[in-house]
């Protein structure tokens, strides 16, 4: 009786993927979340979204190489933030270390968003299971761009990326369309 | 609802993750595919997940293939979830109850049966839930489900919980929960020294946030009712868990302490059986070492960190555990770290970890490590250049030796890595005296690593040679790796 259950589930999950697999777009959509943040503050995706594009970051205290990418994104951060990039810096550390990730933060002050995700419902419903893995969204909630892993000189290639999604710069006046972005790719 | 629903969009994320080792002494295979995906149309989330294990024969008792197939179906609005199916539940900090996947420490407690939430305002959440357990562990090279049988002493007992958490005001966060852990199997199947931990165990208990300006201090405490051994009475266990921050500026301080007493089930050994437990306390001890994991642990952590100038981040930590019940068992460690970026070009870090365990290890009265490690990245155009080395100080003593053992430990990794999709690595591992109670008496084991990102969705990791293994731990479960000389190619897809 559980394994004809089991089958059962298992064509109904098929069906639902090839029915997707028909109408798929070329971007996967992001899933809807509300989390904590480190100062206990609720934080939905949506609302994020209604701001600007965002680059969500997986991370834990023990992965040298997500804190490295996050420290090495924190200058990209702060020449593009104006035009609306949000980056989330997504803990999926244990709830028994959420005293260690808020004091760490804290010290290093990133200027993140810096999202609790202490029962790893995020990390599942994406399915990472490598760190870091990184999910840049639109503000139509479609996943852009992924980053797996982490290796110094990434962040250059991972601005390349926020740079398509987000809008242009305001021209300064006097200024002729498209010299906004020139030689501004270091 | 059905015009939300024809507005609604199909999404499907998934990741897969499949692995295969060769080894080079004997040919044996070792194939691994782990499956996760994750559909949601509007307020309906559902996930389909299947774990394949597939060593290469002849299985024996201790080695034998897995095949997995697990579901859930979950309807979560705004305000509510009902869910059916696998899932991991932590209540409050672990001292009741805590399942989880590990996909680092290939460890996986999970849950199945039936879960529902319930949100209202003030960040109140109330869970409610009614499981079995199932309990994935990979030691020895081979994957087991530890509560399958008897013999391996966890158990597929059914859990119910309820956990309510709250934060009425914006400085004060409550939280209340209950855990009740029912035997299914029939008393008089078994010998009464063993059947009578698992008649029923309740946890209960709470916990407070106080939050005021830089400083945060949280304590929760709970208490466990067992059956007892003797006619009448309820066997008892207490653990409670305290933690202050301060945060001032670019520093903040660290400060926890943490007393568990037989919130894990007592310790029957008994023909090689175990202590059983849902619950996973936290433990101070950064390298993941733990004495007993809530059954009779006592200890403290504290750390210091700081970013006294941009590129500049240093942190000190103290940790220690120990036995109140048994005095010979106990675990000091204090490491520091010095992390500092040069430029875009350079990150050097510095860390020296020393750390003191007597009676953590089978076999082993007492060992100490005195451990520096160095990182060094540097960045050159499209080109990138890493350096990790250790070099851990050894003394160990199984407590019947005239002498302890003193050796040294060597890890070393180069990586070269180019632009964003190539990454090699040549590492070398190295002990400088043969023992033949670790290792299986070798010394010495060079391995070449490379990494190729084929797209920003799919990486493929080969690794040529051989690993050391050794007893590992990570938050307080610990295992004995099993040295590896082979082949060992990963390709993880995420979708």
């Amino acid at each position: 009786m559980k394994s004809i259950l089991n089958i059962g589930l298992v064509l109904v999950f098929a069906a639902g993927v090839l029915a997707a697999a028909e109408e798929q777009k070329e971007y996967t959509l992001a899933q809807s979340f509300t989390l904590t943040d480190v100062k206990g503050v609720e934080v939905t995706l949506d609302s994020l979204l209604a701001v600007g594009p965002v680059y969500m970051e997986c991370w834990d205290l023990p992965c040298v190489n997500c804190i490295a990418e996050l420290d090495a994104l924190m200058p990209v951060y702060d020449s593009l933030k104006e035009r609306g990039l949000q980056i989330i810096a997504l803990s999926v550390d244990k709830p028994a270390d959420e005293a260690r990730v808020k004091a760490f933060v804290k010290s290093k002050k990133w200027p993140y968003i810096c999202l609790l995700d202490t029962q790893n419902e995020v990390k599942k419903a994406y399915g990472i299971i490598i760190k870091p893995t990184a999910y840049l969204i639109n503000q139509k909630g479609e996943i852009v761009y992924t980053h797996i892993g982490y290796k110094k000189g990434d962040e250059k290639r991972i601005k390349a990326e926020f740079l398509k999604w987000l809008p242009a710069e305001p021209e300064e006046p006097g200024e002729k369309p498209g010299e906004e972005n020139s030689g501004d790719d270091n | 609802m059905a015009a939300a629903a024809s507005a609604a969009e199909l999404s499907i994320q998934g990741t897969n993750r499949s692995e295969f080792w060769l080894y080079k002494a004997d040919w044996v295979t070792h194939l691994e595919d782990k499956l996760d995906l994750n559909l949601g149309y509007g307020d309906l989330r559902g996930g389909l997940g299947a774990f394949l294990y597939e060593p290469s024969k002849p299985w024996n008792a201790d080695q034998q293939p897995l095949r997995l197939l697990d579901y859930t179906i979950a309807y979560s609005p705004k305000m509510l979830e009902v869910l059916y199916g696998k899932f991991f539940q932590t209540f409050g900090k672990g001292l009741a109850l805590r399942t989880y996947s590990d996909d680092d420490f290939r460890h996986y407690k999970s849950l199945n049966g039936l879960r529902f939430i319930g949100r209202l305002p003030r960040q109140t959440e109330l869970v409610l839930l009614g499981a079995r357990m199932r309990d994935i562990f990979f030691q020895e090279n081979t994957y087991k489900v530890m509560n399958a049988d008897s013999v391996h002493a966890d158990t597929t007992d059914q859990v119910l919980g309820a956990n309510l958490e709250s934060r009425p005001l914006s400085l004060i966060g409550v939280g209340g929960r209950y855990v009740r852990i029912n035997r299914t199997q029939d008393m008089e199947q078994y010998p009464y020294p063993d059947s009578w931990p698992k008649i029923f165990n309740e946890l209960y208990g709470g916990d407070m946030t106080v939050t005021a300006g830089p400083v945060e201090v949280y304590g929760e405490v709970c208490q466990r009712l067992g059956d007892s051994a003797f006619v009448g009475g309820r066997e008892k266990g207490l653990g409670y868990y305290l933690s202050g921050t301060v945060a001032v500026g670019n520093y903040s301080l660290l400060g926890q302490y943490m007393s568990y007493d037989k919130l894990g089930f007592p310790d029957v050994v008994l023909a090689g059986r175990k202590t059983y437990r849902y619950t996973d306390p936290p433990t101070p001890i950064l390298s993941g070492v733990a004495i007993n994991r809530g059954v009779d642990e006592r200890g403290f952590g504290v750390t210091a960190s700081g970013t006294p100038t941009a590129p500049l981040y240093v942190e000190a930590n103290l940790g220690s555990l120990v036995a109140p019940h048994d005095t010979s068992k106990g675990v000091l460690e204090d490491e520091g770290k010095v992390r500092y970026s040069l430029g875009t070009d350079w990150t050097f870090e510095a860390k020296f970890n020393h750390m003191v365990q007597k009676n953590i290890e089978l076999h082993v009265a007492s060992r100490t490590t005195d451990m520096p490690t160095v990182h060094v990245n540097y960045l050159l155009g499209q080109h990138t250049f890493a350096l990790e080395a250790d070099y851990d100080f050894v003394a160990e003593d199984t407590g019947s030796m005239p002498t302890p053992w003193q050796y040294h430990e060597t890890a070393i990794a180069v990586s070269y890595g180019y632009g964003e999709a190539l990454l090699f690595t040549v590492g070398w591992q190295y002990v400088d005296m043969k023992l033949d109670r670790r290792y299986n008496g070798e010394t010495s084991w060079p391995v070449f690593e490379t990494v190729w990102s084929i797209t920003d969705r799919n990486m493929l990791r080969v690794r040529v040679g051989a690993e050391r293994g050794g007893y590992t731990c990570s938050g307080g479960v610990c295992r004995e790796e099993a040295p590896f000389n082979g082949i060992k190619a990963q390709l993880i897809s995420t979708f």
